[in-house]
């Protein structure tokens, strides 16, 4: 192959193999945390970085080069998340602004874009620290150039460079300390190097299979599949009015609409009926509803313009809620794990944000989730020390009056849950459920990912760890032994009186039978309770009150 | 006081400008951060007097629960903020609770000015 250029069509494919490629090394990327427990999300994060960028990308209706590379920067810069994707966004920036002008790249235009990039991200830091994602790319950037100078085509080049940044990344556990004390090589190099690695890969035409990428585990939901990104907008415009009339008949108006475009949505009574339709034909879907009536507050988007989609379903879903009649307060909760939602449901939260530990639900998802409660003022228990901030955010910018209760595990929030009250004020209620939340231990048990030191305790890589409100208290390698031992923990202080023990999805369900009937002998005090939770990566999660 | 620590031999008490020097120095490693804005006018002429230091744009409150730290930041322009001021706050958090051990309750970002670098 002796390529020494790159059209549009390439490059893109180049690029969507490198996100591929990414996806694919998500769980190992995360796996590379210093911290023991398993809440590395370097991985995730960059990939939705990535995924953003390529949605975006996707967008461009005649794609040439730079139409491509400007609007994946985009994307990059309003989907980044996390320290990694920061960087990887300003990455992509430097690089897009060098090839804006392209229809196609040759290396030489490469080789600058490359080190844009690199130059960018340099900028954006006062004490850029070597041994990160910067030198990996610092190190690919440099031998690109060289090899390009030395003749070589476009694919080799960077076929070697990625060898050399692949040493870089080796090297770079001897430039940051942290990463030698955890044994690890940097988190956000290894996805830049798992990117490259991707684009090589496609250059080549080793395809990277699809299949293999779509994400296995964990709550996916929150993650888009891929054939949802590869699907392009159909209408281009999203049209929205009201319309007012007497005996406005519903069905006979979604029926004229129809023909029209997609995402119909209309409701209402035979007085007022609000309408939502994409199309291409926004003349005729006016002409056609002022057939009906008078028509007001009339919106019309290009949706090519918009940066998300998730505007249109807010839309949507804003319009639904507006059919119905309000509540004057509803809860929302952030849970991950099939009996855990179920549970959480039961006790009175109106709506469920599936988001947990490694799978950080994003602002944008809690606004969505705070609109699809039925309610014009809404509580929101994040359940999770890292979603709480989000949380915050999400509740300034919605419409709603909305209160956080800051609970940061699933037994706060269901504990939390329990002292609301539909009937009192949103002040009352926060005042009491706040406190309601710290009445409850919280246990957790995981496993580590890696070796490690922590709380003067030696942790081998798949030892059970104990946690007590979130701090690592125990570990060993009996599932069982471990439990009982952190339940005793928790039940040593304090007059505790019930445990509630929810299972995760590993654990099988004989096994739990088995640890619960033992515990009751171990415990003949306490009034012991099991559910299943079906949360992922922890086997038990414990509420002692 | 949260920053004393008591021991068997005495107390160990920290002041606040250690707080604020290590705060500043963690948020300076931070990504998307390039540079820090003084607090008042009267931050900005002990500035312009050359006593530039690594407390600059830093605020230390001792409360009987944790430190409460406030950051007067410039990020670069086309970062977004949000994220980048949420990596400041973990990062400073950890930090501080990792090197004197005493509690961090808030870290307060304002984001002082948006700078051009390219």
């Amino acid at each position: 192959m002796g390529w020494k250029q790159l059209r549009a069509k390439e490059f893109k494919k180049a690029f969507f193999a490198g996100y591929s490629n990414l996806v694919k090394h998500k769980e190992e990327i995360n796996s590379l945390n210093v911290f023991p427990v398993p809440d590395g999300d370097t991985g995730t994060n960059m990939v939705l970085t990535m995924e953003a960028a390529i949605k975006e990308a996707q967008k461009v209706a005649v794609p040439s080069m730079g139409q491509i590379v400007a609007a994946a920067s985009i994307g990059a810069l309003m989907g980044a998340r996390g320290n990694s994707g920061v960087i990887l966004s300003q990455l992509i920036r430097g690089f897009s602004q060098k090839l804006a002008d392209k229809d196609f790249v040759t290396g030489p235009d490469l080789a600058a874009a490359f080190q844009g990039g690199v130059d960018v991200a340099y900028k954006i830091v006062i004490k850029p620290v070597e041994g990160t994602i910067l030198t990996v790319a610092k190190s690919f950037a440099k031998n690109f150039s060289r090899y390009i100078d030395h003749g070589d085509s476009i694919p080799v080049a960077l076929q070697r460079a990625v060898r050399q940044a692949d040493v870089t990344l080796q090297q770079t556990p001897k430039m940051l300390p942290v990463l030698a004390q955890a044994g690890v090589v940097d988190a956000g190099g290894k996805g830049l190097l798992m990117i490259l690695e991707g684009v090589v890969h496609s250059l080549f035409g080793l395809e990277v299979s699809l299949e293999d990428t779509v994400p296995v585990s964990g709550p996916a939901p929150a993650l888009s599949s891929l054939a949802a990104l590869g699907e392009e907008i159909a209408f281009t415009y999203c049209t929205e009015m009201i319309i007012k009339g007497d005996g406005l008949a519903v069905g006979v108006i979604r029926g004229r609409l129809e023909p029209l475009g997609d995402s119909l949505l209309v409701v209402g009574t035979d007085q007022v009926v609000k309408i939502h339709i994409h199309t291409d034909q926004p003349g005729d879907v006016l002409n056609a509803a002022a057939g009906f009536g008078t028509m007001h507050q009339l919106k019309i988007d290009n949706m090519r313009d918009q940066h998300r989609e998730s505007l249109a379903e807010e839309t949507l879903a804003q319009a639904a809620v507006a059919a119905v009649e309000l509540k004057e307060i509803g809860v929302l909760a952030v849970v991950a794990g099939s009996g855990l939602v179920e549970i959480i449901k039961s006790m009175g939260a109106n709506e469920v944000v599936s988001g947990g530990q490694t799978m950080n639900p994003s602002i944008e998802d809690i606004v969505a989730g705070i609109n699809k409660v039925q309610a014009k003022r809404v509580i929101v228990l994040p359940n999770n020390k890292n979603i709480i901030l989000a949380a915050e955010q999400a509740a300034k910018m919605v419409q709603k009056e909305v209160v956080v209760i800051p609970t940061r595990s699933f037994p706060q929030g269901m504990s939390s849950l329990l002292a609301f009250d539909p009937h009192a004020t949103l002040a009352e209620n926060q005042e009491k459920m706040t406190a309601a939340a710290h009445q409850v231990i919280s246990g957790e048990i995981t496993f580590a990912i890696r070796d490690s030191q922590c709380n003067g305790l030696s942790i081998q890589q798949g030892d059970f760890l104990g946690l007590v409100n979130g701090e690592i208290k125990l570990t060993g390698q009996d599932l069982a032994s471990i439990t009982s031992g952190l339940l005793a923990e928790m039940t040593a202080e304090a007059n505790a009186e019930i445990a509630t023990l929810f299972v995760g999805e590993e654990v099988k369900e004989e096994d739990a039978d088995q640890l619960l009937a033992s515990l009751r002998k171990q415990f003949p005090g306490l009034e012991l309770e099991m559910y299943y939770g079906g949360q992922p990566l922890y086997y038990y999660i414990i509420a002692v009150e | 006081m949260g920053n004393k620590i008591q021991n068997e031999y005495g107390f160990i008490s920290i002041s606040k400008e250690v707080f604020a020097t290590i705060a500043g120095a963690a948020a300076m490693e931070c990504y998307g951060l390039v540079g820090m804005a003084p607090k008042t006018l009267q931050d900005g002429l002990v500035e312009m007097l050359g006593r530039d230091t690594m407390r600059k744009g830093v605020e230390v409150n001792l409360q009987d629960n944790g430190l409460i730290v406030d950051l007067y930041i410039i990020v670069g322009y086309g970062t977004r903020i949000s994220v980048v001021a949420q990596n400041v706050m973990e990062k400073v958090k950890y930090t501080l609770e990792d090197i004197t051990g005493v509690k961090v309750e808030r870290v307060n970002i304002i984001v002082q000015g948006v700078k051009v670098v390219d």
